[in-house]
């Protein structure tokens, strides 16, 4: 179901959530915003084993952020709150753990709501919108397509690369080494990757590309009333989830400002 | 189809376009790790941030000294950004980050370098002024919770500006050594590289 929906659709409707989830102040509303991009990537027909996976690194970013964000929290912001823990010079404040908490529950919110586009779109689908619905010159976007299609390429000549370098003995292990190796391939990659750029666009040149202020399209990506509704419904519950904490008084100020 | 109408040149060349998009694939492929490195280091304050923001300007500054044209860094950006999708934690919110990095970046390279003059200087000063300005946002988002004292924030400022510079300096170097290889004939660098010889 998600997979059909217009792509600009999908960003257009998770936008005000992302906005909201930015302001947010209390731990509630982010959660209850990534409660509905769970729900909603559920219903859209999102199996779950895939939305476990593109969870999994955002698992280890809040892990870090939960375990590291009260020990780097502004001191003066919870010095009134009550001491939860004291380990030689470390001291953490009840009122940094809670802004840890909610560090760690909008960018979770943020993530789960970002998936509703990424798990379901792909990035040609994209690019298609954005020059039939968007007005982005065609050119522009043909272009970025046929620059895609080398991505594949491009990942399997850097793992040759590597192959060639360790050939000649140059291979180090761990993060230095891994260092070393992309300074190293960067080179020769980028002019094997700019070689077939202007190979590819020789051959569109040749074959008239941009020659037309319009283009026919082979795959169209509609935006029909479905989207809209899409579109609306979605605006809708997030409007009604801010209703619904506002009325238990669960809401907090929405503003760029933390107090504690 | 109605007959084909003598067209302008267009602004853009194909050539020039789909160079800067394996540009920006490229270093969407190899510069992926660092968005989990930004993922990384986002819990780390104000200064991490600051530090990681420049690996984002290292294809928009590359772009803009080869092919110099207006439009190059933000085109890269978002381009890169776009690449990096299926491969980070943060799915859509990469291509914020790019569209905000490429709208800053090409403000900053139109004030220095009217992409007219491209010397190593002018390029470390688009940098340093990307820098400045892209600190701004990183503070804006680092409200909540930094220590805003005046020493925090020049600090901050220095590491987000040496950064940018840095990624410059980086880019500036990576696109004369692409040049020697020769594959840079047909782009502004290639052209000017022919006629200094």
């Amino acid at each position: 179901m998600l997979e059909r929906r217009n792509p600009l659709s999908k960003i257009a409707a998770v936008v005000p959530a992302m906005v909201l989830v930015a302001l947010a102040t209390e731990v509630y509303l982010p959660l209850a915003l990534a409660g509905l991009a769970l729900a909603i990537l559920l219903i859209g027909g999102v199996s779950l084993r895939r939305i476990a996976w593109a969870l999994l690194p955002l698992a280890l970013v809040a892990l870090g952020f939960l375990l590291v964000y009260p020990l780097l929290v502004r001191r003066e912001l919870v010095a009134h709150t009550p001491v939860v823990m004291q380990w030689g010079g470390w001291v953490v404040h009840e009122g940094a753990l809670r802004l840890g908490a909610i560090a760690t529950a909008r960018i979770t919110a943020l993530v789960s709501l970002s998936l509703i586009f990424s798990v379901t779109t792909s990035v040609n689908d994209f690019l298609l919108a954005l020059v039939q619905q968007a007005r982005v010159p065609y050119r522009v976007g043909y272009a970025a397509m046929a620059a895609l299609r080398f991505a594949p390429l491009l990942r399997y000549e850097l793992e040759q690369i590597r192959a060639a370098h360790r050939v000649r003995g140059l291979a180090q292990r761990g993060i230095v080494g891994e260092l070393a190796h992309v300074r190293r391939a960067l080179v020769p990659l980028l002019a094997s990757a700019i070689r077939r750029a202007e190979r590819a666009a020789l051959a569109m040149d040749g074959r008239a590309f941009g020659a037309y202020p319009q283009r026919t399209y082979w795959r169209r990506v509609p935006l029909g009333a479905v989207d809209v509704l899409f579109v609306l419904l979605l605006w809708g519950t997030t409007a009604l989830i801010v209703l619904i904490l506002h009325a238990l008084g669960l809401l907090g100020p929405l503003s760029f400002v933390q107090r504690v | 189809m109605e007959q084909a109408q003598p067209i302008k040149r267009p602004l853009w060349s194909t050539r020039e376009l789909l160079i800067a998009m394996v540009i920006a694939v490229v270093f969407g492929i190899v510069v992926v790790s660092s968005t989990y490195l930004y993922a990384a280091v986002l819990g780390l304050g104000i200064f991490a941030r600051s530090a990681a923001t420049g690996l984002f300007f290292l294809p928009a500054a590359f772009a803009a000294y080869v092919l110099r044209k207006p439009g190059a860094v933000l085109l890269v950006c978002m381009v890169s950004g776009l690449v990096a999708i299926p491969f980070t934690p943060y799915g859509l919110l990469v291509v914020g980050i790019g569209v905000l990095t490429g709208i800053i970046g090409e403000i900053a390279t139109l004030i220095v370098t009217r992409y007219r003059s491209f010397g190593l200087l002018r390029l470390l000063a688009t940098g340093a002024l990307a820098g400045l300005i892209e600190f701004g946002s990183v503070l804006a988002s680092s409200l909540r919770t930094t220590p805003l004292t005046v020493p925090t924030v020049l600090l901050a400022t220095s590491l987000s500006v040496g950064a940018f510079v840095l990624a410059s300096l980086v880019a500036y170097a990576l696109a004369n050594a692409v040049q020697r290889t020769g594959v840079l004939a047909n782009t502004a660098l290639g052209r000017e590289m022919m006629e200094a010889q």
